[in-house]
């Protein structure tokens, strides 16, 4: 199980992501589980585990964007909370996915009250306004907003951390144990091909859904560059050049 | 004459990439943030009390756009026609000179605000973010910190850099900064350019990270080899794929409605025992 300053070091790093107090730094951190995978992975002394379960959830969350700063799901909470436990139970990465998704939502709910605090502090922000007062200002804006995240969220991840941990790892030890661990694995893992479909969604104007469906079944048949991928990148950056020229200068023969 | 330089510019700019999220609140969103990142060029434009204090207040309303588009190019204007209103307050007008008063300002950002956010949502969150993420992924899921290190360092650097000269775009040009961005040939090729690039690669990590296997104990695939199993564990995975982009197209961007509809398809294919 988590010892309580794994679990408090958790809650700090994840409390601090979501109060965003490093700035726009903040937004990756908070929107794509990969880099608090890491964190997580620093602070339970298992990188490559914890980046093995982090690349599996990204696949779920990719093309999940947030308009207007809000989220139902979040995934920085979802992957901090799903590696400790998939560790812990030993059991298939691929059901990191599900318990991910469960977290996500409950990180979703929680998030909003953030905004909440925040606007009760904003009445301190008219107030200095009216003083022209800038040293208040910077409090007001920037340190009790972040201080009220982490006092809001610190303890409540602190608890997740430390108590709810321990039962989601019996309760997928014990289902590791029945007859649908296998086919909640495979389920699990096919929830991952929605992450695919929401990002081409996201991306795709008319016709550029054919760049996915090509480059799919190109690497599926071919494999060209050896599972490169920095190769398919630079590859696949000549190919959108030379698609956008042509097609600009096809429209522009054509007016 | 003008009063503010570069690096007014890019203090405004610093301020309010480090602000943007911090004080979101449900009266002004990203209010607080614009004024925070204003503060300093506000109080080198205006000396006297009433007219900071009219200011402050000016950027403490309503406001809400995306970081780097939207708050990089709108901290560059706003700096624009606060330094043309204060200009105008000590002199009269010309006869053919657009009046720069607290409605104009107001005016131009919420009319911007909305539009920027748009373009930046889609560039920044739907194709740079997932052009970096995708080039990481193999190296994550082979248990490589650089894989998870190398997406957000390069994603940080790279808006950091564009936002910067949105801010300066929108600080020389004034509001036609805001047209260039989102109407331009230039922009809209590069942004077309982005979201091939990105869907390109989406294919390529999806068809590599393959996460369905097929039961190779039901009949049909009792004497296939494995490079065609491996083939049609592939198309299974592409046709679900479309399947779901298709269905959240119709039902709209929802995680939830789709993971029900895979959970469903692949539930109906473990019962047949293909899976």
């Amino acid at each position: 199980m988590l010892t309580i300053l794994e679990a408090f070091l958790l809650s700090f790093c994840l409390s601090l992501i979501l109060s965003r107090g490093l700035g726009y730094a903040s937004l990756m951190l908070r929107f794509t589980p990969m880099m608090m995978g890491l964190i997580t992975g620093i602070i339970l002394n298992d990188i490559p585990n914890a980046l093995k379960i982090s690349a599996l959830i990204q696949l779920l969350y990719l093309g999940v964007l947030a308009p207007g700063g809000v989220m139902r799901s979040e995934p920085a909470v979802a992957v901090s909370f799903a590696i400790p436990i998939i560790l812990l139970s030993n059991v298939d990465f691929r059901l990191s996915i599900m318990v991910a998704f469960i977290f996500g939502i409950s990180g979703g709910i929680v998030y909003p009250y953030r905004i909440k605090i925040n606007t009760r502090i904003i009445r301190l922000t008219e107030k200095y306004v009216e003083e022209l007062n800038d040293k208040g200002l910077f409090k007001s804006i920037i340190v009790y907003p972040i201080l009220g995240s982490l006092v809001l969220f610190i303890p409540l991840f602190f608890i997740g951390f430390y108590v709810l941990v321990p039962l989601f790892v019996q309760v997928l030890m014990f289902v590791s144990q029945t007859f649908i661990y296998p086919y909640l694995t495979i389920v699990s893992g096919a929830l991952t091909l929605v992450g695919f479909a929401l990002s081409i969604h996201v991306m795709a104007k008319s016709g550029q859904i054919f760049f996915f469906i090509g480059s799919f079944i190109i690497t599926l048949l071919f494999n060209p560059f050896n599972g490169n991928i920095l190769a398919y990148g630079l590859f696949g950056f000549i190919i959108s050049i030379l698609y956008v020229v042509l097609k600009d200068r096809i429209q522009g023969a054509r007016v | 004459m003008s009063k503010l330089n570069k690096r007014d510019i890019n203090r405004s700019f610093n301020r309010w990439w480090y602000a943007n999220e911090i004080p979101n609140n449900l009266d002004y969103l990203l209010g607080p943030s614009l004024l925070y990142a204003l503060m300093p060029t506000l109080r080198k434009l205006y000396t006297n009390d009433d007219d900071l204090r009219d200011a402050y207040f000016r950027h403490l309303s309503y406001f809400n756009t995306q970081a780097i588009w939207g708050g990089g190019t709108l901290t560059g204007i706003m700096s624009n026609l606060e330094e043309s209103h204060s200009d105008q307050s000590n002199r009269d007008l010309n006869e053919d000179e657009v009046e720069v008063n607290d409605n104009f300002i107001s005016m131009t950002k919420t009319g911007l605000m909305g539009v920027l956010a748009g373009v930046g949502d889609a560039v920044d969150s739907g194709c740079v973010q997932y052009i970096f993420i995708t080039l990481g992924l193999p190296f994550a899921f082979e248990g490589n910190w650089i894989g998870a290190l190398y997406p957000w360092f390069a994603f940080l650097l790279s808006t950091y850099s564009y936002g910067y000269y949105f801010a300066l775009l929108g600080y020389i040009k004034g509001r036609m900064a805001a047209v260039d961005l989102v109407s331009s040939k230039r922009f809209q090729m590069i942004t077309e350019i982005l979201s091939t690039l990105g869907l390109i690669l989406l294919g390529t990590i999806a068809a590599q990270y393959i996460q369905i296997n097929l039961n190779t104990s039901f009949y049909l695939f009792e004497n296939i080899n494995n490079f065609s199993i491996n083939l049609l564990e592939g198309l299974l995975s592409l046709s679900l794929i479309l399947i779901a982009h298709y269905y959240l197209s119709k039902k709209g961007l929802d995680l939830l409605k789709g993971m029900i509809l895979i959970t469903i398809i692949i539930c109906t294919l473990m019962v047949f025992g293909i899976l």
